[in-house]
């Protein structure tokens, strides 16, 4: 269960004539995730719900509000007070938002996050991608390969594992990005517009995939996309997102049983009533 | 095992020869190239051009045998070489890491990179009256010329390398909890690798100018020495060699350095 209470965030601008400026990116989001659904955050671009979800992995710290992983305080604000404040960039002179360590990698097995332009390391090949992130969890090495090998064959990448980044397509990639997410066996994974930039039929292999994998391993599914027929078909909650500042302004809960048809009249209707809530 | 390294190894440097000399050795180069040494050699022997002042192929053959056999170029040449490496190795080490560090940290990079970039901008030749004074003539004083005139370029694109790095690349880590270590282990280096070979090859050519100028000015050694020497005397053959000899140095490296950031970018291969 996650918990987004009253989380805001603005971004300092910095302003010609030395006025201090701010972007509100994220204002008032209050919402609910339950444990082992399929939640979309949709909206236009612009509209913040890329910078929610990375508040949610831990890779920003939010402005004002909370986040709450099953009841325990996970993402809190930057101090305001001038000392604390201090005290925090004391804190982080030397690490990222997130407080990792200098020398110790510090494993979350809570979260695993896949980026919209993959963001797969291109000098690594495809298995070492896999054992690099495993060697970050702290998997031994010997076990590593092995289990790496078995992800890469649930995403279907197996006859590809010496190959670099650099030589497989699209759609590929994202799928070395999910088996790396998966590896870590995560409760929550976070994916930012991840079938984005991939062709039409590909990114109904990928949703197939996902739903798949969902239904396999119970993990909580949080979406990050602006396309309308994704939210509708993937979903189990939709969040639709207005830009400036970027605020929930309708939840849509998607009722209709899986496995679903992509032709699904009742689908169809909540798309076109979503579509022209946008207008 | 050992014998299936030193069977590796032939491959490999006989693989770097066909990969260096490939562009020297091609009909297309041979064609213009050949036809000029000729004419080089007939205007000096015909008489187009004065012999004593423009010497001719030939005569830069000879005089170049002269030194292998009877005044031991090889010895100057090792000397030069010796120092060269080591003024590069320092650059190296220095310069990568610190680069890195730099690159990485914003707090660091606050403190430490205003001094290098008030130094940076001096000409590296103006050091040396300095580094005389300093080192007195000999070893140290010419390494420590090179590795400034290596250390610089080498430095300032390392950090900006890794001053960009994608910073999906590093979220992706930082996702699952990496270390800053680990960070700068697996991505920023790699990111920057390209940009750092890249630098190490402006360095070698810095510090090949450094070499010269260091052996010339203050040194009783190398193959500057020698080309400051074949001035007094009037050797003009000579100092042709000397020319020719380091612009060799400069090239053999660079070549080995394209050779190695070939193998080592394999993951950039773009298919098709």
């Amino acid at each position: 269960m996650i918990d987004v209470l009253k989380l805001g965030k603005t971004f300092p601008l910095q302003a010609s004539q030395g006025q201090a400026q701010s972007v509100t990116a994220l204002h008032d989001i209050n919402l609910q995730i339950i444990k082992g659904s399929i939640v979309s955050l949709l909206g236009p671009t612009g509209c913040g719900k890329s910078t929610l979800l990375e508040i949610l992995a831990g890779l920003q710290s939010p402005t004002t509000g909370e986040v709450r992983l099953e009841g325990l305080p996970f993402a809190t604000p930057i101090p305001t007070d001038k000392k604390l404040l201090k005290a925090y960039q004391r804190q982080h002179r030397f690490l990222s938002p997130q407080a990792n360590r200098l020398f110790h990698n510090r494993p979350r097995h809570d979260i695993a996050m896949v980026f919209q332009d993959y963001a797969v390391f291109p000098w690594k090949n495809v298995l070492d991608n896999v054992t690099f992130t495993l060697s970050i969890v702290g998997v031994p090495k010997q076990q590593s390969q092995e289990i790496a090998l078995g992800y890469l064959d649930k995403v279907g990448l197996l006859s590809s594992k010496t190959k670099y980044p650099s030589q497989l397509s699209g759609g590929m990639k994202q799928r070395l990005a999910i088996a790396r997410a998966l590896c870590v066996q995560p409760k929550i994974m976070l994916l930012d517009e991840p079938f984005a930039s991939v062709d039409e039929l590909t990114r109904q292999q990928l949703q197939e995939l996902l739903l798949h994998i969902a239904s396999a391993t119970k993990v909580t599914i949080v979406l990050v996309t602006h396309d309308v027929a994704e939210a509708v078909y993937l979903s189990d909650k939709i969040f639709l997102f207005t830009p400036t500042p970027g605020t929930i302004y309708k939840t849509i809960e998607v009722n209709s049983p899986r496995p679903r048809r992509r032709s699904d009249a009742e689908l169809v209707a909540l798309q076109n009533q979503i579509s022209t809530s946008f207008r | 095992m050992k014998k299936g390294l030193l069977a590796s190894s032939i491959i490999a440097s006989l693989d770097f020869l066909r990969f260096a000399f490939g562009s020297l050795l091609t009909k297309e180069f041979l064609k213009l190239a050949l036809p000029l040494m000729l004419l080089w050699e007939i205007a000096g022997r015909v008489g187009w051009v004065s012999r004593n002042l423009i010497p001719t192929f030939s005569d830069v053959v000879l005089a170049f045998l002269n030194l292998l056999l009877h005044k031991h170029l090889l010895i100057y040449v090792a000397d030069s070489l010796l120092t060269f490496f080591l003024g590069i190795f320092l650059a190296v080490i220095l310069a990568v890491p610190l680069g890195i560090v730099v690159g990485w940290n914003v707090y660091l990079r606050k403190h430490i990179l205003p001094f290098f970039q008030l130094l940076a901008p001096i000409p590296p030749l103006a050091w040396a009256p300095l580094t005389i004074i300093f080192f007195g003539i000999g070893l140290p004083m010419k390494v420590f010329l090179i590795f400034l005139g290596a250390f610089f370029p080498i430095f300032l694109n390392t950090y900006q390398a890794v001053k960009d790095t994608d910073p999906r690349y590093l979220a992706s880590a930082r996702v699952f909890g990496a270390s800053e270590w680990t960070l700068l282990v697996h991505v920023y280096f790699w990111q920057a690798l390209g940009a750092i070979l890249m630098s190490v090859k402006t360095g070698i050519a810095l510090g090949l100018v450094m070499l010269t100028a260091a052996e010339m000015y203050g040194g009783r050694s190398g193959i500057g020495f020698l080309l400051m020497q074949a001035k007094e005397f009037f050797q003009i053959p000579v100092m042709v060699v000397c020319m020719l000899l380091l612009g060799g140095i400069g090239w053999f490296l660079i070549e080995l350095l394209k050779y190695l950031e070939l193998k080592l970018s394999v993951w950039k291969e773009v298919r098709g």
